[in-house]
């Protein structure tokens, strides 16, 4: 009872403060709050015994990505005036009205899911126990075990995209440079 | 579904707020150590005068005298600072260098009303990740910090903390990798339970034997991310006035340092645990004891009795790592932060790299032949 309360009061919060978020001036009021989603997301995956991926996304979205943004954030230091967007064009509001449509059959996929399992009385927050004794320290040899076997090319390929992309910048950032030097 | 009981969650919650007084009560401490330590190198006397009534104590009164003065001074915010980073900024270190301290294993398991708690307050299926998820978000107190003082010195010095820290968090993770490769678990209590063997017949089966680079690529990192000396470009007081401290007085002050022995703390604890054995005695298991003390006070008893000894094993090898930490803030100048960036990138990155690949190598030919 006390950990399906604490999921809804997560999520609830986790969708105000992101609402909070694409609505604040200040860039750096943004990341914070963005940071506060994360954790609480961490939290909600904590709370169905996930307890791997709760920390992999603290460590990795809160504690290394986040700090390089607030890194840029702080470094350009724009004051909200030089930060104010235009007029919202027709494009980008058919964009928005696509977003809302996705978001919504999104909703009501995982909503049918929900109460179909429900129903079979195997609610998906009951379906793995919140909490593990000591000794079943299973979590990471299970995401590890998947990951080497059933997903194996797909995260191959994609720590090759990640490659490709770090490659990238590198190509990027030194193009800038070279082309410095010679207007220079 | 599990049902927790009654027992454990007030055992739980006694466990928790052992952990965060512990980790309170390390910053005033070590003020009063590291004060000293540093007159011992410099050849003086340093604070040796306040104590209680007559006794002089060698001066162990000093942190009291200092948190009551820091209490009392005035709390003066600059008009040109963002006020709400401002004031949340010296929350954020002390919040995880406090809550990070739940993780901190104080011994095996001991038996309540007829059942098993175990002696670690927060246990999760991730081990020890834990640690690093919690001290990973200590470094927004001082990029805050930094940012709301609107003052460039400061910007500067939080600039740096971020910058810092994701270069040696690279290191860190990856010095650690070879030791889950040889325990097999990334659970604290079962490395530290495997610790308590005894190798080749005379010597402590610790980590450190096992994967002595990965125990010094971590020490150097654990400075970094604690912003201790010689890695504290953060605050650089010769070049930054005193960087993200700058605009902070009073107990906000203090606050950022409470953090931070606490979070030192929790890493000195992290590495015994890896490295040195954690709770457990060398040479003289806590099973064995144990065995000897079951056929004469019965199992309940023996691990109540064990419970203090784990603790105060524990304690005595973090003060002597935590000793090593001044020792090195005194002898040490600081980096130049071109030398910071060198160290981290070139050096131990490469140097984890290679030791993670030898280790997995070597792991495997010893466990599959």
């Amino acid at each position: 009872m006390i950990t399906q309360i604490s999921f809804l009061i997560m999520g609830v919060m986790a969708v105000f403060l992101s609402a909070l978020m694409i609505t604040r001036k200040w860039p750096v009021t943004s990341a914070m709050l963005l940071i506060v989603v994360m954790m609480l997301i961490a939290g909600m995956y904590g709370l169905l015994g996930a307890h791997f991926s709760a920390v992999a996304q603290i460590i990795v979205y809160a504690g290394a990505i986040m700090v390089v943004f607030v890194f840029v954030i702080m470094l350009l230091n724009l004051p909200p005036e030089e930060l104010r967007y235009g007029r919202i064009t027709i494009g980008e509001l058919l964009l928005t009205a696509l977003g809302f449509i996705v978001a919504l059959f999104l909703g009501t996929k995982v909503g049918q899911g929900y109460l179909i399992s429900n129903l079979n009385s195997n609610s998906l927050i009951n379906a793995r126990p919140p909490y593990y004794p000591a000794s079943m320290n299973e979590n990471v040899k299970n995401v590890s075990a998947l990951m080497f076997t059933d997903y194996l090319w797909a995260f191959e390929l994609i720590s090759f995209l990640i490659l490709v992309a770090i490659v990238g910048a590198i190509v990027i950032a030194k193009k800038a440079k070279v082309s410095d030097a010679k207007s220079a | 579904m599990i049902e927790i009981s009654f027992t454990q969650i007030i055992s739980t919650i006694l466990l928790m707020l052992l952990g965060i007084a512990v980790g309170a009560q390390v910053a005033p401490i070590m003020s009063w150590v590291e004060r000293r330590q540093c007159a011992i190198i410099q050849r003086r006397l340093g604070p040796n005068r306040v104590g209680f009534f007559q006794f002089r104590l060698l001066g162990l009164g000093q942190p009291i005298a200092d948190a009551i003065k820091l209490l009392f001074k005035e709390d003066f915010v600059p008009p040109y600072v963002h006020k709400a980073f401002y004031v949340l900024a010296p929350v954020v270190p002390v919040a995880t260098g406090l809550a990070v301290t739940v993780a901190i294993p104080w011994g095996s398991h001991v038996v309540v009303n007829n059942q098993i708690i175990n002696l670690q307050a927060v246990n999760l299926n991730s081990g020890f990740l834990l640690i690093f998820a919690l001290s990973s978000l200590a470094v927004y107190g001082v990029t805050l910090a930094g940012w709301s003082s609107n003052n460039k010195y400061s910007l500067l010095g939080g600039l740096r903390a971020s910058a810092q820290m994701v270069s040696y968090e690279v290191a860190m993770g990856l010095s650690i990798i070879p030791l889950v490769f040889i325990w097999g678990t990334l659970d604290l209590q079962t490395m530290i339970t495997k610790q308590s063997e005894i190798l080749w017949g005379f010597l402590p089966n610790w980590g450190f034997i096992h994967a002595p680079i990965s125990f010094f690529v971590f020490i150097v990192t654990i400075f970094a991310e604690t912003n201790r000396l010689p890695f504290d470009l953060a605050e650089s007081e010769g070049e930054l006035v005193a960087g993200f401290l700058t605009e902070y007085g009073a107990m906000r002050w203090s606050l950022f340092f409470l953090g931070e022995y606490s979070m030192m703390f929790v890493m000195c604890v992290l590495t015994v645990s890896l490295f040195f054995g954690g709770y457990e005695l060398p040479w003289l298991s806590q099973h064995y004891l144990l065995e000897i003390l079951n056929p004469q006070v019965g199992e309940v008893l023996a691990r109540w009795i064990l419970l203090p000894l784990g603790i105060i094993v524990l304690l005595t090898k973090v003060i002597l790592l935590m000793w090593i930490f001044v020792q090195v803030r005194f002898t040490i100048p600081r980096f130049r932060y071109d030398q910071l960036m060198k160290l981290g990138w070139i050096y131990l990155l490469p140097i984890a790299l290679i030791n993670l690949i030898i280790t997995a190598i070597v792991t495997a030919i010893v466990k599959f032949h």
